[in-house]
Order: C-alpha cells, then structure tokens, then sequence
C-alpha cells in the first residue's frame, strides 16, 4: 500500500470510521503495523476524531458557539445594529401615525370630496349615476388589507347617501396607477374603477356609486397597473349596511 | 546508529539475544495493542492480547515458523487477530455478545480511551480558531458522519475544500496535541 494512495483514499480518516471494506481494512492493518509514519498519523486521526465527537456531544461545534473567550462576529454585531435601528424606525413610525392622525383625517375628507368630483367628469361610461349636486358629508371608510371576512370594514350608507368614497393606503408600492374591482358576495363583479392615483399622502381614495352597493358583503380588489406588470396589490373586505 | 532491520531481529531472538527481545516488542507493541483495543473495546483485553500476541510471536521465531521476515508484520497481525478470536469465543461462552466482524461495527466506543486531558484542551484550542463554516464542516464529518462529497455538496463547495479544512483543522491540533505532550514529559 503506498503513501500516496492512503492519501488519496483518505484511509486513514476512513479506518478510524470503520468505513473501510474488509479487504481495504486487512490491508491498511498489514501496512501500519509495520510503518511508523502511518501510526503515528492514525493514532493523531483517532485522538482528533474522539475529541471532535467529544466536542460535538457538548455542543462546541454549534454554528454560533459562544464558548468562553469568543468575540461576536461582524454578523451578530450588524444584527444589533439593524434591530436598534428598526426600533427606533418603530418608533417614529408611531409617532408619526398617531400623531398625525386628526389631521390626516380632515385633510382626507377634503381630498375625497376632490376626487369625487375628477372622478365624476372623467368615468362617466363607467359609473351610469349623474350627480346633480355636491354631496356635503360623503360616507367614508377605510379599507384594511385582510384575509379574514371578520375583520372586515363596515360603513351604513343611508337612503340619501350617493356615493362611497373607499380610502385605502396600499404602502410603500412601485404602482403609480390602481384599477379597483368590486365583487358580491358570490363572486360577481359589481363595479371597477381605473386610473386610481395615489394622493399625496400615499393613499387611494375611491368613489363608488352608492345605489351599486346594497346590504351585504363586499369583495374588493386592488390591482397595481403601471407600472407593467400589473399585480394584485391588495384585497379587502367590506360590509355594507342600510337602515 | 540505525535501528535493526525485521531481519537481523529475528535472527538475533533465534540466537537467544533478550534485548533483541524487547527491541521487537517495543517496535510493534503500541500497534498491536491498539489493535486490540479498538476490537475488544476493554483496555484489560488489550493487554491480555497484546500479551498473549507477543508470546506466539516470540515462539514461532524460535521455532522458525515465521515464513520470511518479510511477512512479520503481517503475521504479527495474523496472530492478534486469532487471539482476538479465541477472546470473542470466550466472551460468547461467557454469555457476550460481541462478534469479531460486529466488534467493528459497533459505534465507536474504543474513542473513549483517546480522549485524555491534552486532546480535550488541544481541541477546544484547534476549534476555538476555526471559522463557523469550518467549524459546520468539522461537525457533518464528525459527528453527523457524512462522506466528503456529501458535505461538499451540502454546502455547495468543492470537495476539496472539505479536505482542506479538515487536514488544516487536524494539522492545527497535532502542533497543540504535540506542545502540549511536550511540555509535560519536560
């Protein structure tokens, strides 16, 4: 048996894991008996092999091992880091939005009442309702993107009421233009609306005509369109109740 | 002065020369008992084997039946390996249950003995350096027992990556193993 081919075969890693073939294993017997070199290599193999084993069982060789005397690699160091940074984010996150909030909410009804009015002068095939005078108070509601009917958004829409302004702030998005369907309950397209742009303050506001939305349950869609290609951005639910 | 050759050994045995004696049983006595220590798993049945190996040995010289000096070392492993036998022959008689081929089969059991103050310290010394890939790789071979190609292609490196890790990891632990032996014989 020569050196190089015990080198190669890696025999003697393999010897001291019993996974050499009878043959190859009375072989490498036959030779290390009477070569020194490959003794000495054997007995440094098994002590290293016993020691890793040992090591494992006690959990030395974990991928983060934090034995006594180890530093916290660059990883651990950008992991705190990155967390402070998303708290603080947090943070001034909800300050903003919960400070922000009452203003947003008259600015947002003034925005509606905007829309509404663009959007009466450039659908016109779409949405078949003439409006003869501005409404004063439009029912508003704000759509949560949710897979649970339970959580979804209700609004009573009055005898008088004419329109529904749906508002919704899609997040941080590549779309520039929205198309906005809205189906039953059992899945029939009621109305669409397209070319929604984002408001300055980042959200839709959607105008619907309100004899389209009777009593019941309410499938809404959002669609990013341009840019291409265009995805489902958002899906939401709404209830609609009359007196 | 060069150390005598198998030949002039066992010439000097078949003219009655002791020392020629201990010369032999020091050339071949760590590997015959690590032979049998990895087989019988029982550090006193070991050194009933390395024994009783030695006796046979020494009077098959005497009684010129060793084929050609050539062959000493594998006759030497002929005759562990028949006192291995008779000692699993035993144990069976005895209620054991250790077959000679399953005694190598077992799990490793015989690592114990390896492991002593040094190679714990040299070890945790040899991973303590080591890189969390490296230290990953170590462990799929070690541990979980998997062959190199297969940690190769686990991690999506070459398989000679995996070797190279693993002959720096054990060429890092021979030096400290090494120092460590030295510095305590001395």
């Amino acid at each position: 048996m020569m050196h190089s081919e015990i080198e190669k075969a890696e025999t003697v890693e393999r010897y001291v894991r019993n996974q050499l073939a009878p043959a190859e294993r009375q072989a490498f017997e036959e030779h290390f008996i009477g070569c020194d070199e490959c003794f000495e290599k054997l007995q440094a193999a098994e002590r290293f092999s016993a020691g890793l084993h040992d090591a494992a069982e006690r959990g030395l060789l974990e991928l983060r091992s934090q034995s006594q005397g180890m530093k916290p690699g660059w990883f651990a160091w950008a992991f705190a880091a990155t967390t402070c940074i998303a708290l603080i984010m947090a943070g001034l996150a909800g300050w903003a939005y919960f400070g922000q909030m009452p203003r947003l909410r008259s600015e947002l009804r003034q925005t509606a009442a905007q829309l509404k009015a663009e959007q009466q002068s450039r659908s016109r095939t779409e949405q078949a309702v003439p409006v003869e005078q501005a409404e004063a108070n439009v029912p508003l509601v704000m759509l949560q993107a949710s897979r649970a009917r339970e959580e979804a958004a209700s609004v009573i829409l009055k005898p008088d009421d004419k329109q529904l302004v749906l508002w919704i702030e899609p997040g941080p998005t590549r779309y520039r233009d929205f198309r906005l369907d809205v189906f039953s309950s059992d899945n029939h397209l009621i109305t669409s609306v397209d070319h929604l742009r984002l408001s300055r303050y980042g959200a839709l506001a959607a105008s619907l005509p309100a004899q389209q939305l009777p009593t019941g349950d309410f499938r809404i869609t959002l669609t990013g369109q341009n840019p291409s290609p265009a995805a489902l951005a958002g899906e939401y639910h709404l209830k609609i109740r009359r007196p | 002065m060069l150390a005598p050759t198998d030949t002039q050994l066992i010439a000097s045995i078949q003219s009655g020369q002791a020392d020629s004696v201990a010369a032999l049983y020091e050339r071949y006595s760590a590997k015959v008992y690590y032979l049998a220590l990895r087989e019988s798993k029982s550090p006193q049945d070991a050194e009933d084997v390395r024994g009783e190996t030695f006796l046979r040995v020494l009077q098959a010289i005497r009684d010129d039946r060793v084929r050609s000096t050539a062959s000493l070392p594998a006759f030497i492993i002929g005759v562990t390996r028949n006192v291995l036998n008779e000692l699993y022959a035993r144990r069976r008689q005895a209620g054991g249950v250790v077959q000679p081929d399953a005694a190598s089969l077992v799990a490793r059991s015989h690592e114990r003995f390896f492991l002593d103050r040094e190679v714990l310290l040299a070890i945790e010394k040899t991973i303590q350096r080591l890189k969390s890939r490296e230290r990953t790789i170590l462990h799929m071979c070690y541990y979980e027992e998997l062959s190199t190609t297969e940690i190769a292609r686990r991690m999506s490196i070459a398989p000679e990556r995996v070797r190279l890790v693993k002959s720096r990891a054990l060429k890092r632990f021979r030096e400290l193993h090494d120092r460590m032996k030295t510095r305590k014989v001395f």
